[in-house]
């Protein structure tokens, strides 16, 4: 599993802010919701991360399979993630560290407060005078 | 990989050779343009990047200087920056048919296909207005259908995408945030659009703390976290405008959302060129006394990031990192304004003196 193009992210705080630059939503991730989304990139498929969570926090993987599952099929969903199959089984060793302490489970928070400041669309609301030839344009293309 | 930049290659897509070619077609429909025309050229200091900007005909340079006036610099030196622009209705020179297709112009303008590389490019359909940039020759391309059919935001704020191309550095950003203060202590203002950032701004510059923005600034991370003025225009909302009776609006197109406010026009003696960043802002509009209480970086964040990258083409992941490592090093703060606007400016003041 990877992070989807199409987005820019940054953790601070143990809270992950991820933008999705083409749809405007934006994503606060937080409790365990930051070590799984750096667990994501590039390193494990879901069992990995929950395997390697349960061993940080001293936890069965059974009592936190379910939360991490779900929360990276909202990721996916939300087109923040691709479920690719080419995943590796386990979590590579640089990847294995983190903050113990308490099992915190992952939230994911959406905000559509910004799409409005995406330009308007330029397929669709496209002046119809025809700036830059766009009928053409895209006729040759069909 | 990492994440941002997608490295699909799909049918449609223009590589980099075509658009270093169409940007060659481009410079050369300027260059007739500039030969009809004639040329008018204008020099730009933002931070320690100079610009030289080179206009054909004067129509588009009358639109967009005006609102430069912190930046416009005589232009000594060999600029870092070369920019030709110019409109096509005074000068009756057009563009070639571009070599992207619409649907792979993203909705805030950029060509997806091109995102990244050395040639980038914003696309404004409906206002007409093309800009293209070589990240290699750091030369730009501005194109305007009619100078004098602007929408009211762009002359305010103009050139947003060369600027940020431009500019956009490992430790250096352009912000879509306010800033007030000066050298020794400033507020960055974040959030977004009618969270009050400019009614904050001019309330400050009413009490002569210093104005340096009300809605893009250029920040620095390094050496310490400063805010640099780029546009000396305000934007504002009727309300807000009766509020701050000694800067009058100077400028409303029958388009206009907003007023636009030409600060420093209006009071040249208290827009600063720089200001500290000491703390960041998150202003409100509450009714109630104001109040002022921490917030966490990851909040200073959210405010801050999703409407700078959202409204930037092309360059997000460094200004992701830029605005993640300012908010790691000064503290945010919720200012609630409150129904009294003259409270303001005293509270950004003590703020500031006790973070000096």
């Amino acid at each position: 599993m990877i992070h989807a193009p199409n987005i820019v992210h940054e953790t601070v705080d143990r809270e992950t802010i991820v933008i999705h630059l083409e749809t405007g939503n934006y994503y606060s991730l937080t409790g365990s919701g930051a070590d799984i989304w750096a667990l994501l990139d590039g390193a494990g498929s879901a069992a990995a991360i929950c395997s390697e969570l349960a061993r940080r926090h001293g936890c069965p993987e059974d009592e936190i399979r379910g939360q991490v599952e779900s929360f990276i099929a909202d990721l996916v969903r939300e087109g923040l993630v691709d479920d690719s199959d080419a995943s590796p089984m386990t979590v590579p060793p640089e990847k294995r560290n983190g903050a113990g302490g308490p099992w915190a489970p992952p939230k994911v928070e959406r905000y559509d407060d910004m799409r409005d400041f995406l330009l308007v669309d330029p397929i669709h609301e496209v002046d119809q005078t025809g700036w830059p030839s766009r009928r053409v344009s895209e006729e040759a293309a069909q | 990989m990492p994440a941002g930049h997608g490295a699909d290659s799909r049918a449609g897509d223009v590589g980099e050779h075509a658009a270093l070619a169409y940007f060659d077609s481009v410079r050369h429909a300027f260059a007739r343009a500039a030969l009809g025309a004639g040329t008018f050229e204008q020099g730009l200091q933002v931070g320690d990047v100079g610009v030289h900007l080179r206009f054909a005909g004067q129509e588009l340079a009358r639109a967009l200087l005006p609102a430069l006036g912190p930046v416009l610099h005589s232009g000594d030196g060999r600029p870092d920056v070369e920019v030709d622009l110019w409109d096509e209705r005074s000068t009756g020179v057009g563009i070639p048919e571009p070599v992207w297709r619409l649907r792979d112009v993203v909705a805030r303008g950029d060509v997806r296909s091109l995102s990244g590389g050395r040639v980038r490019v914003q696309v404004d359909s409906w206002n007409k207005v093309l800009t293209m940039w070589d990240a290699q020759l750091r030369r730009g391309i501005v194109w305007a259908g009619d100078a004098q059919r602007l929408p009211y935001w762009l002359p305010a704020a103009p050139l947003r995408a060369i600027l940020h191309w431009s500019l956009a550095t490992r430790v250096r950003h352009m912000l879509h945030a306010g800033a007030v203060g000066n050298e020794r202590a400033g507020a960055l203002l974040a959030g977004p659009p009618g969270s009050g950032k400019s009614t904050t701004a001019l309330a400050c510059l009413e009490a002569g703390l210093g104005y340096v923005g009300d809605d893009y600034v250029l920040v620095e991370t390094e050496p310490a976290a400063r805010a640099v003025s780029v546009y000396g225009t305000a934007k504002l909302h009727a309300p807000s405008l009766e509020l701050l009776p000694s800067v009058p609006a100077l400028q409303l197109s029958p388009d206009a959302q907003k007023f636009v406010v030409d600060v420093a026009g209006a009071r040249p003696d208290l827009v600063r060129r720089s200001a500290a960043i000491s703390a960041i802002l998150l202003p409100r509009v509450t009714r109630g006394p104001l109040a002022l209480h921490p917030a966490a970086a990851s909040e200073a964040l959210r405010a801050l990031a999703p409407s700078t990258i959202l409204q930037h083409a092309d360059e997000s992941a460094t200004g992701m990192a830029v605005m993640a490592a300012l908010v790691r090093q000064v503290p945010a703060y919720h200012l609630e304004l409150g129904s009294d606007i003259a409270a303001v400016a005293p509270a950004i003041r003590d703020l500031l003196k006790a973070s000096r």
